[in-house]
């Protein structure tokens, strides 16, 4: 009985409006985070929460994150066939770059330790599609646990 | 004999126009890998100008955060029974209170009765029936439903299932929900863990550790962009609107100071209260 929600968000995914507007490939990057996150639980990690976005070439999405002093966390992103080359980058409140994932693939990870309880600034970038028009569906999760 | 005289000179044609043997292939030259452009720091301007998406903590996390900072008795978080009041269709309403349900089930799983389990999942999917969620989300909460009901999951694996119900499955409830109310689940539910966790501070004393557990200040902008974005004019929405958006102003000062003290404690714990109580 593993995760029958995230067994059936794939459902969700499959019927529900939303799949009929999303790109065709969208439900590859679902069922790369789907996977990621249920291998998580297996290490000990939780999901904070899950979200998407669809993103051409040079096009970047911003997401705030709350990090607590003293857990582990996990951000993760998948993109489906429409991506090359996907990077995550982590920034503090003030906009500096704590961790850039600078590898050229399209399932980048960051892992970090905040050194305190703060509002952290995570940026998922588009660098690079397979055309100039090809918008690029990149799945990206949360996921945190207790320091080792 | 004609037709074949035509289909022999027809192939003959043909070879002549066929092109000659390929000359073997050149060995591939290794691929090129880009040089990644470098990538610098954001100004605050910059941050603010992309109206980031706040992805905010969940209860488990504040659970764990008090019990790190070890304020977090053997019982856990002292969730209270709340007593509902009618939500009518607020559906702003009944997606807050459902995300207080989500905190409150997610908090208690480990120490709890199992009628007290069902209850809680009985008030999510009636909050998720109202908001429209449809019958395939429905179909696996009345399955999880069940396996609560006949105790054929440990706790272990329920807290699991609901982690992934929250982190996961909620956010790709969105296209049925609508965009209101996955972010307004997430308020109700972060509402009752800082009302919570505020509570225990404040039983505690121990106002030293206030600043790692409560200074939250991406989460309460983030709510209040979309309280902010309420329409106007619905009567049903006449009461909760404004104390949400009064809690929220005050909030966004309390968890936005440096150092949290005794004050903001209070403030964050009285603040989310004026909210809960009208649920």
């Amino acid at each position: 009985m593993i995760n029958l929600f995230l067994r059936l968000s794939l459902l969700v995914a499959l019927f529900s409006v939303a799949a009929l507007v999303r790109p065709v490939s969208a439900g590859e990057a679902d069922d790369c985070l789907r996977n990621k996150m249920l291998e998580g639980y297996a290490q000990g990690w939780s999901v904070r929460t899950s979200t998407s976005a669809s993103l051409k070439e040079g096009e970047s999405r911003v997401y705030s994150v709350t990090l607590y002093k003293g857990a582990e966390y996990q951000i993760f992103a998948c993109a489906d066939a429409q991506a090359v080359d996907v990077r995550l980058v982590l920034h503090d409140a003030d906009g500096q770059v704590l961790l850039n994932e600078d590898a050229v693939d399209r399932q980048p990870v960051l892992t970090y330790t905040a050194p305190a309880t703060a509002t952290y600034y995570v940026a998922v970038h588009a660098a690079d599609t397979v055309s100039d028009e090809a918008k690029a569906a990149i799945g990206m999760a949360v996921t945190w646990r207790q320091s080792p | 004999m004609r037709l074949t005289l035509q289909l022999v000179l027809l192939a003959a044609l043909t070879a002549c126009d066929a092109p000659p043997p390929e000359a073997p292939p050149a060995p591939t030259p290794p691929p090129v890998v880009e040089e990644k452009a470098p990538v610098g720091p954001l100004s605050v301007g910059e941050l603010a100008a992309a109206e980031p998406v706040a992805l905010v903590p969940s209860p488990l996390e504040m659970q764990a955060a008090l019990k790190r900072s070890g304020l977090l008795g053997p019982q856990g978080l002292l969730v209270k029974p709340r007593p509902l009041k009618a939500a009518g269709e607020d559906h702003d309403r009944l997606a807050v209170r459902t995300g207080v349900a989500l905190a409150d089930l997610l908090l208690i799983v480990q120490t709890a009765q199992t009628p007290e389990l069902v209850g809680l999942l009985k008030e999510i999917r009636a909050g998720l029936v109202a908001l429209g969620a449809k019958d395939d989300a429905l179909s696996a909460l009345d399955e999880l439903t069940a396996q609560v009901q006949n105790e054929a999951l440990t706790r272990d694996s329920l807290v699991q299932e609901l982690d992934a119900l929250s982190g996961g499955t909620l956010p790709e409830l969105e296209a049925q929900l609508g965009p209101r109310a996955v972010p307004l689940i997430r308020a109700g539910s972060w509402l009752e863990g800082a009302n919570l966790v505020s509570s225990s501070i404040i039983a505690g004393g121990n106002y030293d550790t206030a600043t790692d557990l409560l200074r939250h200040p991406g989460v309460v902008a983030w709510f209040q962009r979309y309280v902010e974005e309420t329409p106007a004019g619905r009567p049903d929405q006449e009461q909760l609107v404004p104390i949400l958006r009064e809690s929220l102003k005050s909030l966004a000062t309390a968890t936005a100071a440096e150092r949290l003290g005794e004050a903001e404690v209070r403030q964050i714990h009285q603040s989310t209260a004026a909210v809960l109580d009208l649920l």
